[in-house]
């Protein structure tokens, strides 16, 4: 049978107990808004009473409600999304800078209308002065669009240097709570090291697993490792002559340096590099090949015909030697500027009033002369704006289906870590009952003695 | 399913955001009248929108081009149609001066007037269009067509222009369609002969001419004729462009332009479903104070 001091040590533990539990609840509801946190619940356990009729209860410890296996979606879905997002978003940046950069079509379709109104009155001067402006407005708007493309994958670069030093700070941080894991057992740090490796996966993507011994280790595709326990490696980029002077990325861990470019396919990062180093030079071939093609196909017409002055054998455009890099040396030839008069409108030995040379020109506006032979000119330049709007469309289409996943996610996250202050409110009201019944108690255990120690 | 204040919350201000993300497009929408304005919005829209857009840039290029011819060829029917006439005024002079009762004041009459009427002639084979081009040189547009004596000394190059995909017509008449050369007789020469015969008086030769002026006329006018027949093929291929840039206005309209009334039906629709997110956040807030 208990004794009276026996029951004020079990009013005692008890009014722990609750009070413990009233902390619990307090700390959820101070951190009902902070992100990534995950709500509590104190671990209370009956204890036996041995010989006694009651032992009481004690806290047994604080339980973190949580679930490794949905953080690890959560983590994935965040890469998706990010990735998703990086691409839209560095298409978009494309697109508005091609599309801002003129109408490419009506570039192409502005200068074989222009011959076309030269082929009506070849010696006309203001005509041909027209077509020769139209040829070099032709030769601007390439350039422009080729100046678009390269100027978006410099900024591409750039935010990839940016979004690698944050990532850099978000490997530390999983690093560094590692070690505190290791050393206390805190749920406020494995939360931390939750949100870290959330948003180093929001960068970068990669898998991060939670070892037996409880450290974190994350991976990027392909194997490189860039946290293993304390151990953190970080994430370089330096400019590589063979990716046109782009930043290549490397993991490196000490002495070890592992080139990850072409490997990395996750977050805001792979996003970035797939725009930079597959969409914009596709594009940029593209705009070169079109530039080469239209140089070579008027140039070889041009000088089969002669222009009024009866001469023939001259380039309309500076011919170039290589499709690499056409679209921004596209030039018109410069005697061509300083004297319309070389255009080649007429067959050779005709008067200058003949027009079966810009005849010619014009015709090869209505042939499949681009693209491998599949696409006129005029397509071909709408072709290659399409593709980077087509691509940018999927990519939006990607990440609102990703977004959409993650805020299921977020719900069933919510559903079981999420602090609910009506349910933390009910919660304060048992244990401030449960206190004031244990006060109670052990009021009347005190009054019971009370009443022993005066009788004696 | 356990739902928590926070998420409610989050899920009301995502309604809200998305609810003004649709009514900005509709706004936008119904106040711009295009519904596609960048590629990625349809980029199958916005590429068949660009094709029409340059077929119609192209077009507009080539209904200038037929302007223009045509104006040349209305020069060209003006100026065939002076030649006709001094032809038609020669042979009826020269029937006059081959008349037995006609005196010796009258056939200097009659001379000096053929001799305007072969200048006149000549003059309107020498006609220029506004940018200075000699109509009837063929390719030789920088030297007159006929010389003085109505020597032609252009040659038989014609124009033609591009008025559809593929598709071109010949837009000018050589001079050398007056001439022998042209499958009939030398016009001028015609008009020449009639004035060397009055001035030798030679009324063989005057009879002679006036076979010749006959044959110089329906030559003139059969090339006044196919003058007319080009003519009439660039009005009917301006025609056809007009209603194919008409189709190609109402194709661009229905890929990228915003239908007013969906755009104002969406707007409103979108107006109320916002409005409807944010009397749900506000309840929500309120259900959620301590």
């Amino acid at each position: 049978m208990s004794s009276l001091f026996g029951l004020l040590h079990l009013g005692s533990n008890a009014l722990q107990a609750q009070n413990a539990g009233i902390a619990v609840t307090a700390n959820n509801v101070a951190n009902a808004g902070t992100p990534g946190y995950s709500r509590q619940r104190i671990d209370l356990e009956s204890l036996t009473g041995g010989t006694n009729l009651a032992g009481g209860v004690h806290a047994r410890g604080v339980d973190r409600l949580s679930s490794d296996l949905l953080a690890g979606r959560i983590r994935n879905n965040a890469s998706s999304v990010s990735v998703a997002d990086g691409f839209a978003g560095a298409l978009v940046d494309l697109e508005s800078q091609m599309t801002a950069g003129g109408d490419l079509s009506g570039m192409v379709a502005g200068f074989f209308s222009s011959l076309g109104q030269v082929s009506a009155a070849p010696t006309d001067v203001n005509l041909r002065d027209g077509a020769v402006h139209a040829a070099q407005a032709l030769t601007a708007g390439l350039h422009q669009q080729a100046a678009a493309v390269t100027g978006a994958r410099v900024q591409s670069n750039q935010r990839i240097r940016d979004n690698l030093t944050q990532a850099n700070q978000y490997i530390r941080d999983i690093a560094a709570a590692n070690r505190e894991i290791g050393i206390s057992d805190d749920p406020v740090l494995k939360d931390r090291r939750d949100v870290a490796s959330q948003k180093l996966a929001e960068l970068v993507g990669g898998t991060a697993r939670i070892d037996p011994d409880g450290q974190m280790r994350v991976t990027l595709t392909g194997g490189a490792v860039l946290v293993d326990g304390i151990r953190a490696a970080r994430l370089e980029s330096s400019p590589d002559p063979a990716l046109g002077n782009m930043d290549r990325i490397d993991v490196v861990d000490g002495n070890d340096h592992r080139d990850v470019t072409s490997s990395f396919d996750g977050g805001r990062v792979g996003g970035e590099l797939r725009m930079r180093d597959e969409t914009a030079p596709t594009a940029l071939a593209q705009l070169d090949q079109l530039a080469f093609d239209i140089t070579t196909r008027v140039n070889d017409i041009h000088r089969q015909n002669a222009g009024t002055d009866g001469v023939s054998g001259r380039d309309l455009f500076v011919q170039p030697t290589l499709v690499a890099g056409a679209a921004a040396a596209m030039a018109v030839d410069p005697g061509m500027l300083a004297d319309s008069s070389r255009l080649a409108t007429g067959s050779p030995g005709t008067g200058p009033g003949d027009n079966q040379g810009a005849l010619a020109l014009v015709g090869l506006a209505d042939q499949p002369l681009a693209d491998g032979g599949r696409r006129t000119f005029v397509d071909a330049g709408i072709e290659i704006v399409a593709e980077v709007g087509r691509s940018a469309s999927e990519a939006t289409s990607d990440s609102e289906f990703f977004t959409a996943q993650g805020s299921q996610l977020a719900g069933l996250r919510d559903s079981m870590s999420g602090v609910s202050l009506q349910e933390e409110m009910s919660n304060l009201s048992q244990f401030q009952h449960a206190v004031e019944a244990q006060l109670q108690f052990i009021t009347t255990v005190d009054q019971l003695l009370g009443s022993i120690i005066q009788d004696l | 399913m356990r739902i928590t204040e926070h998420r409610m919350i989050e899920l009301a201000a995502s309604s809200i955001s998305q609810g003004r993300e649709r009514v900005q497009r509709s706004g936008e929408e119904l106040q711009t009248g295009v519904r596609v304005s960048r590629p990625s919005q349809d980029p199958a829209a916005w590429a068949q929108a660009r094709r029409a857009e340059a077929a119609r840039q192209i077009g507009a290029g080539r209904s200038e081009v037929i302007a223009r011819s045509q104006e040349r060829l209305a020069l060209a029917d003006t100026a065939l149609g002076t030649i006709g006439d001094a032809v038609t005024r020669a042979r009826e002079l020269a029937v006059t001066a081959a008349s037995d009762t006609t005196s010796p004041e009258g056939l200097a009459a009659i001379l000096a007037e053929v001799r305007e009427l072969r200048q006149a002639a000549v003059a309107a084979g020498n006609t220029r269009a506004t940018d200075g081009e000699y109509i009837f040189s063929g390719s030789r547009t920088d030297q007159p067509a006929f010389a003085p004596d109505g020597t032609f000394q252009g040659d038989d190059v014609t124009r033609s222009v591009e008025t559809a995909d593929g598709l071109s017509q010949t837009v000018t008449l050589s001079g050398a369609a007056l001439t022998a050369a042209g499958g009939g007789v030398d016009v001028f020469a015609q008009l020449a002969a009639l004035e060397t015969a009055l001035v030798a008086n030679d009324h063989a030769g005057i009879g002679a001419a006036m076979e010749g002026l006959r044959a110089a006329g329906l030559q003139t006018s059969s090339a006044r004729a196919e003058g007319g027949a080009h003519s009439s093929s660039l009005l009917t291929a301006d025609e056809t462009q007009r209603t194919l840039d008409d189709s190609l206005v109402a194709l661009e309209t229905r890929l990228i332009g915003a239908d007013p009334i969906a755009a104002a039906s969406e707007l409103a629709q979108h107006s109320q479903a916002l409005e409807a997110a944010q009397v749900v956040a506000s309840r929500i807030i309120e259900l959620t104070k301590p």
